[in-house]
């Protein structure tokens, strides 16, 4: 049979059972309706709750942070970055320098004296860097039992603002060890020594020994850069390190590279962290662009570095792009709402499929006489199938699209209900506006799961029909 | 030709059975007029529908041009239904709300033919009963005679190799059963092979021969005097 004579069949069946068929397209729709109200419930919060996300992202862009690699004692307090690990992540983050704006180090010098004794130095090269072993950073502090050579107590040097055009460099920073013998002098300049001596009643002299902590502001990332060859620790300031007197240059604000660092202290240089951040730009950007890049810098980092592993075996990437964590859970906290939207418009399928599907059967055995003549007359089984499903389908994609005009009568109250619970979920007003857009796949899903179950459901009465004899087809006319 | 070789058809199983063909050997011979003459339940509409391929037999075999119908799959034989044979029925079994065109192009239309063939084959078969005038009417529109010449041309649209007519003057009067006798005879003079089915011995009187069947036991005894 042609397919336009089985849809009219079908359609003539149909016709022939109004009422029948009214009260199938009736009920499909009501199910359907309940459907896509649950699966457009789970659609608008994942849309919904991932453009909140992109718009925190607009405000606050994101940070990353690459932390230490614990030690064998699997001890989350004793762990460092091994000076390889850190020139692995300068060097690509060079390659991802468009999705990082500063970076900070925090890092530390043991005098050789254990830990818990004190005697770190901190460089601290951006604002997110926080100090230890009781130093309080933000907090400019003057330590008067510094005893350069034999000190057991915390001896610590700063590095701030060596501005490229001092002239006149007063203050002497010492520290480290005590084999250091004092030689390893920084120089501060006017500007940031005389900053740091109006923290204090006890006015600074040219030649004192201070202890001094400090906040700088962003450390661009071009210090990265530069930071190959910008300061030795002994203070000397090389012009050259910045490339010329550019002004870019000079308002790069690196205190110490960490290489030089590294040099100057060998194995007494102990880098604890690395962070960095990134905000997007005001203008447009490619959203979809950005959180590749972000995401493709962290997973190429994690793939460079070892992990940190528990006692359990469990595997913790080390550099992490805050965002992109946060939103990938953000999807997956989604995708599971959407999961448990599409289970409850299943189980609602489910609970509604049987009746459906016997009043199509119903529908359908009403039919039995005129398909038992088609059959005498030479309508195979599955021209008989055929006609069937075709009247399934008709009745579904009819209760569907009601379904459909039922849920834009009801968009008000669907789409103040989805605001009310992702309001309620997120804690807060959104941000922005609430978007509940109906995707053409929805009521297509539908209808498809739909038909698929109804034919499921109805397989069994559907096959009898088809399979009954011709003999039994025209008793059945008789 | 259709040949029917020790034909048995049991309805059922154990006490309950009925044995309703016995032993049956008759030959359907091509182009000839044969009736089946037998009182309700001896067994005549079940040879009919072996014939036909409606029904299957219980044991012995049925050829029709050759071909042995029990070794022909189910879409063979609904094939063999579609190409090969027309029924007339008693009751017409014409669709109501289908025109009179729609209802005998049905068997083009499970043939899968096109719309402007089919048309025209049914609009030609309508117009030798004389029915063109009826052509867009709907079927439940019609007088019984007519329900049935409509039900006549269904059964030749498809210029199938014999028609079987299973009581067609049952539900109608003397002279709409006799112009429908009238009918089945013209067509059989056209070449066709017509089985009658009937208890009615001044309708077997058309046939030039005649298949008894009595208790399931059918005997053929060639044309009537």
């Amino acid at each position: 049979m042609k397919i336009a004579d089985i849809f009219k069949i079908a359609w003539h069946n149909l016709w022939n059972n109004k009422s029948r068929t009214l009260l199938t397209v009736i009920i499909v729709a009501v199910v359907s309706t309940l459907m896509m109200t649950i699966l457009l419930f789970g659609a608008a919060f994942n849309e919904n709750v991932v453009d909140f996300n992109k718009a925190l992202f607009k405000i606050n862009g994101t940070s990353y942070s690459l932390s230490g690699k614990w030690t064998e004692s699997h001890n989350t307090e004793d762990y460092f970055i091994a000076a390889e690990e850190y020139r692995t992540l300068v060097d690509t983050a060079e390659k991802y320098a468009h999705v990082v704006d500063t970076a900070s180090v925090s890092a530390e010098v043991n005098g050789g004296r254990e830990k818990d004794e004190g005697g770190a130095l901190y460089i601290s090269e951006g604002n997110d860097a926080l100090p230890q072993n009781n130093v309080e950073f933000n907090v400019w502090q003057r330590n008067d039992d510094v005893e350069m050579l034999s000190s057991s107590n915390v001896v610590f040097a700063c590095f701030e603002f060596f501005n490229p055009a001092a002239e006149d460099l007063i203050y002497e920073g010492r520290g480290w060890s005590a084999a250091d013998a004092g030689g390893n002098g920084i120089w501060l300049s006017v500007d940031a020594a005389e900053r740091f001596v109006g923290y204090y009643d006890d006015p600074l002299e040219v030649g004192d020994t201070v202890t001094l902590a400090f906040v700088r502001q962003s450390t661009y990332f071009t210090d990265f850069r530069a930071e190959k060859a910008v300061y030795t620790v002994e203070g000397i300031f090389r012009p050259d390190a910045f490339g010329g007197e550019t002004e870019s240059f000079k308002r790069t604000e690196c205190i110490v590279g960490v290489d030089s660092a590294a040099e100057a202290f060998g194995d007494l240089f102990t880098i604890r962290s690395v962070s960095m951040s990134y905000s997007p730009p005001e203008t447009e950007y490619d959203y979809n662009a950005l959180f590749s890049a972000m995401r493709d810098f962290a997973d190429e980092v994690n793939e460079k570095i070892e992990p940190n592993v528990n006692n359990a075996g469990d595997r913790y990437p080390r550099f992490v792009c805050s965002f992109v964590d946060s939103m990938q859970m953000v999807v997956l906290g989604t995708v599971l709402v959407f999961a448990v939207a599409s289970l409850l418009s299943l189980i609602v399928l489910l609970l509604s499929v049987g009746s459906v599907a016997n009043t199509i059967v119903i529908s359908v055995d009403k039919d039995r006489k005129f398909l038992g003549l088609m059959k005498a007359m030479g309508l195979k089984r599955k021209g008989v199938s055929r006609i069937v499903i075709c009247q399934s389908l008709f009745m579904i994609a009819a209760g569907v699209v009601l379904g459909i005009a039922f849920l834009y009568l009801l968009r008000p109250v669907v789409r103040s209900a989805i605001a009310s619970f992702i309001t309620s979920m997120a804690g807060m007003s959104l941000p922005i506006l609430l978007s509940v857009r109906v995707s053409p796949l929805l009521p297509v899903a539908t209808a498809a799961a739909f038909f698929l179950a109804a034919v499921l459901f109805s397989r069994g009465s559907v096959d009898r029909i088809a399979r009954q004899d011709a003999i039994a087809a025209i008793n059945e006319v008789s | 030709m259709i040949e029917l070789r020790n034909v048995d058809k049991i309805y059922g199983e154990g006490e309950g059975a009925v044995h309703a063909l016995k032993n049956v050997s008759i030959t359907i011979e091509d182009g000839k007029f044969t009736a089946i003459l037998g009182k309700s339940g001896s067994g005549k509409s079940t040879l009919m529908n072996i014939i036909g391929a409606l029904d299957t037999p219980t044991s012995g075999e049925v050829f029709a041009w050759g071909r042995n119908l029990g070794e022909m799959s189910a879409d063979e034989l609904a094939d063999y239904r579609n190409k090969t044979t027309g029924f007339v029925f008693q009751s017409f079994y014409l669709e109501p709300t289908f025109t009179v065109l729609d209802n005998v192009a049905m068997p083009l239309i499970i043939a899968g033919e096109s719309r402007k063939s089919r048309e025209e084959k049914a609009v030609a078969v309508l117009k030798k009963l004389g029915l063109e005038d009826k052509i867009r009417k709907k079927a439940n529109e019609l007088s019984g005679g007519q329900k049935q010449r409509v039900s006549i041309a269904r059964a030749l649209v498809h210029d199938p190799e014999i028609v079987l007519a299973d009581e067609p003057t049952g539900n109608l009067d003397s002279q709409n059963g006799a112009e429908v006798m009238a009918l089945l005879r013209k067509i059989c003079e056209s070449g066709k092979s017509v089985v009658l089915v009937t208890h009615n011995m001044e309708d077997a009187k058309n046939a030039e021969n005649i298949i008894d069947i009595k208790d399931g036991v059918a005997v053929m005894r060639g044309k009537t005097p």
